[in-house]
């Protein structure tokens, strides 16, 4: 079956779990220890679908503060991006549309996918209705908003899943 | 500082002595390979070292790459592309920064601390 290699980026401010994210999905593990990222680490996971072998490279960034953004040279060539926020920190909520136009404007034609991270510290009801009121719509190129827990796992799979499905379709 | 040459199409022409303590894969950094395999930083940033190659970009870097394998602490590096003084092919030039980086990874908490009670101040 062919393999095509897509770079895949995530992007969010500082402590929002990228890390996590990306632990959960390629080593199956997570730890509450938080230790910041400092400059940028490749993970490599293969996804065997039907259509054909996705080997992921994901770029975990430095997560961007107010003073400090990410350095556009990373972006460069992705064709997909994670963008993340902590669903208990409303600043890094306010931020995803900052995120989600900086990744746009280096790959017009990037596919994103939204990460409502840290949904286990919420109820899901709550969790759905953060999800339902933050979507994307008139952005074409934003797939789907998932609420997610690096923690439990919950969703984890499912977005990178979702990505990688689509850009079969692109390659 | 550790360097790669690779031709036009990215396959490695010459290996300096450390370079593959540096790779992702160190296994995939032999004459001939793509260098990609062994750095996949390289990946899908192609455009930019074609510019390069042909000159319509001096240089390409890549800042703060940081690299574990099964080291205790990971090393960081920059990586600086240039071109291969008209040869139709690139230099690939790894500096270790991993002392400034370190230093940054002490700081970072406490800026980002200052930072949180910035934005709920």
């Amino acid at each position: 079956m062919e393999t095509i290699t897509q770079k895949i980026c995530l992007v969010g401010d500082y402590g929002v779990g990228k890390t996590s994210l990306i632990r959960r999905f390629v080593e199956r593990q997570f730890s509450d220890e938080y230790l910041s990222n400092v400059g940028v680490k490749i993970s490599r996971k293969t996804l065997e679908l039907a259509e054909a072998n996705v080997r992921m490279l994901i770029w975990d960034l430095e997560g961007s503060t107010k003073f400090q953004a990410i350095v556009p040279t990373y972006l460069q060539g992705a064709m997909g991006a994670v963008i993340v926020a902590d669903l208990s920190r409303q600043e890094t909520l306010e931020g995803l549309t900052d995120h989600i136009q900086r990744f746009l404007s280096i790959n017009p034609q990037g596919l994103i996918i939204v990460s409502l991270n840290k949904s286990d510290l919420f109820d899901p009801l709550e969790v759905a209705e953060l999800v339902d009121r933050i979507q994307f719509k008139d952005q074409q190129q934003v797939l789907a908003t998932y609420g997610t827990s690096a923690k439990t796992g919950q969703d984890v799979d499912l977005i990178f899943e979702t990505l990688a499905a689509q850009l079969i379709e692109l390659a | 500082m550790e360097h790669l040459k690779v031709d036009r199409y990215l396959r490695i022409l010459e290996i300096s002595s450390g370079v593959k303590l540096l790779a992702e894969s160190p296994e995939e950094i032999e004459l001939g390979k793509d260098v990609r395999e062994g750095f996949p930083e390289l990946f899908g940033l192609e455009k930019s070292l074609e510019e390069v190659m042909s000159e319509e970009q001096n240089s390409f870097e890549l800042q703060c790459i940081s690299r574990k394998g099964d080291r205790d602490s990971p090393i960081y590096f920059d990586i600086s592309v240039l071109n291969n003084n008209g040869e139709c092919g690139l230099i690939v030039l790894f500096n270790d920064v991993t002392e400034t980086m370190e230093m940054k990874q002490k700081l970072v908490p406490s800026a980002n601390q200052f930072i949180t009670e910035y934005n709920y101040s």
